[in-house]
């Protein structure tokens, strides 16, 4: 019974952590059709530069605060000064970004080294719990609480204010809102924003049970097209659904077939994919 | 308002890619007034709209709007100075509520008057009302042209542009939507209207021209266009 429990909750706080680079993800594609690669940078990035911030400010909140804000206008200029002028053109797009995940994977070496880092874990939240029945790292809980709240945000920001109608309204016609006189250039930036600090949110959080390291970029922003595939593009349920999916089943995959870690979330996906091409949640 | 023409269309050539689709289009609509453009399947009508609030910007020619040369102008700020649209095909935002498809649209009026407002149109389309919280994507497809009017109306634009509201509708809502377009015109409202229904735009418009290939062959007073059996025939189909 505990096997149960340790490894639900190590899948769902691993879910959570793709969760909040599945989100941005998922928001950028369905909106502005940009397949971004450099959503793992914005990760990578989010993870050393809360690890730089922490150890100086000492202060893991602090820290936080300053990767995530970091990410936030890096992901701004990113958008506002490249990809703006890509517009429409989807594949210069791609590539832009995959070209950036290089460059930031580049940068990043230089600047942290090759060897593995773990963001420092906020003192609030060392130590373990009993729940279940079983004792239980304080920290993943935490992480869970987060996602969770993240997740309920972001749904009330996309389902129950105006700029979220306007972010749907994009996803079905974009060129349509702009005839309403909807400012769509500024909402493209905003989306992009945001959706990049989540990616650096994201390593914030899962850094200190991930920790960064050279080619994580890549390794996460796999796992989280994974995600959004499966939950169907453009769909925050979808990526919620996705992440909890996929966090379980590496989880589990992991814990019994080690050596088949990428087959176990794959097969999923394609079983997903032949059954319903949108995902489980796309829109059509 | 100023006696100029709302809106001046001056010799534009819009291209779709290397496609040379309108070959110099020029026309005017008047304030308070209603013009129309009449012409078969495929000569460029949706094009002239898609020319006009800068979906599709032309290459060459101008457009000038309330005195604004409007030409080089993105569609969001060509809408946000005054200009309605209501495009073929409805275009709704099937993901939304009927109110969202509203509220998103919802711009206050300039000049004081506090213009159309959501409660003011929904009683203009009652039926809307009784569908507020529904998904868009559900009305049949009569509410959903009720609905890309209403959406255009909250914008409180001054020129509405309308592309075959009339398409797949019953002969009964037709002739609700003629009358409510002429009553739009007596308050002040111009339109331009693109329509492949002769009747419908002869009844409704005060100017009408004719489209083929991308240019107009045709302009004069709808009972000039009635009377004109020749071009009826040439470029109608009647
Ligand atoms: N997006 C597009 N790309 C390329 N060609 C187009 C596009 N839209 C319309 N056309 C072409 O432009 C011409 C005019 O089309 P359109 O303006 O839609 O005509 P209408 O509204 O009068 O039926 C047609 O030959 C059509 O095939
Ligand atoms: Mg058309």
């Amino acid at each position: 019974m505990s096997f149960w429990i340790v490894n639900t909750l190590n899948g769902l706080s691993l879910a959570m952590i793709l969760f909040l680079l599945a989100a941005g993800l998922t928001l950028i594609f369905g909106l502005m059709h940009i397949i971004n690669m450099a959503h793992g940078s914005f990760y990578l990035l989010g993870g050393y530069i809360a690890i730089t911030a922490i150890r100086m400010s000492g202060n893991f909140v602090v820290g936080a605060i300053i990767a995530v804000i970091a990410i936030a206008i890096l992901g701004t200029l990113v958008q506002r000064l490249l990809l703006a002028k890509l517009y429409k053109q989807e594949m210069p797009q791609a590539l832009l970004t995959l070209g950036l995940l290089f460059i930031i994977a580049d940068i990043a070496f230089f600047t942290w080294g090759g060897d593995p880092q773990l963001v420092p874990q906020p003192a609030l939240f060392q130590g373990a719990v009993r729940i279940f029945g079983v004792v239980y790292p304080l920290y993943r809980l935490f992480l869970i609480g987060w996602g969770l709240a993240v997740a309920f945000l972001l749904w009330m920001f996309l389902e129950r204010t105006k700029i979220g109608a306007v972010v749907r309204a994009g996803m079905d016609d974009e060129e349509m809102v702009r005839g309403l006189g909807i400012n769509m250039p500024l909402v493209f930036t905003g989306i992009f924003a945001l959706g990049s600090a989540l990616a650096g949110l994201g390593g914030v959080l899962g850094g200190p049970l991930l920790g960064m390291f050279p080619g994580a970029d890549f390794e996460v922003v796999l796992l989280a097209f994974v995600v959004v595939t499966v939950g169907g593009l453009g769909s925050i349920r979808g990526a919620f659904l996705g992440s909890l999916l996929v966090g379980l089943v590496d989880n589990f995959g992991n814990v019994w077939f080690p050596q088949l870690s990428l087959f176990t979330i794959f097969v999923p996906m394609v079983v997903v994919l032949a059954l319903k091409p949108t995902g489980l949640l796309g829109r059509t | 308002m100023s006696a100029n023409p709302t809106l001046v269309v001056d010799d534009i050539h819009t291209y779709y890619g290397e496609s040379y689709v309108l070959q110099g289009v020029s026309l005017k609509v008047e304030p308070g007034t209603i013009a129309a453009v009449l012409g078969r399947n495929g000569v460029g009508k949706t094009t002239l709209i898609r020319s006009v609030i800068a979906f599709t910007p032309p290459r060459r020619g101008k457009i000038v709007f309330e005195n604004q040369d409007i030409t080089r102008w993105t569609s969001y700020r060509i809408a946000q100075a005054g200009m309605g649209l209501v495009p073929q095909g409805r275009r709704i935002f099937i993901s939304l509520s009927v109110r969202e498809n509203l509220e998103i649209a919802r711009r206050a009026a300039t000049g004081g008057n506090e213009g159309w407002t959501i409660d003011s149109v929904l009683d203009l389309f009652p039926r809307l009302r009784e569908r507020m919280r529904n998904s868009a994507g559900t009305l049949s497809g009569g509410e959903q042209q009720m609905l890309a009017v209403a959406r255009a109306l909250v914008g409180n634009g001054r020129l509405l542009l309308m592309d075959e509201p009339t398409e797949g509708l019953s002969p009964h809502v037709v002739e609700e939507l003629r009358q409510l377009i002429r009553r739009l015109r007596d308050g002040g409202m111009a339109i331009l209207l693109v329509e492949q229904n002769i009747n419908f735009a002869i009844e409704s418009a005060d100017y009408v021209y004719v489209m083929d290939k991308g240019k107009i062959v045709f302009d004069g007073l709808p009972s000039d266009l009635a009377a004109n059996n020749d071009v009826k025939e040439t470029y109608l189909g009647v």
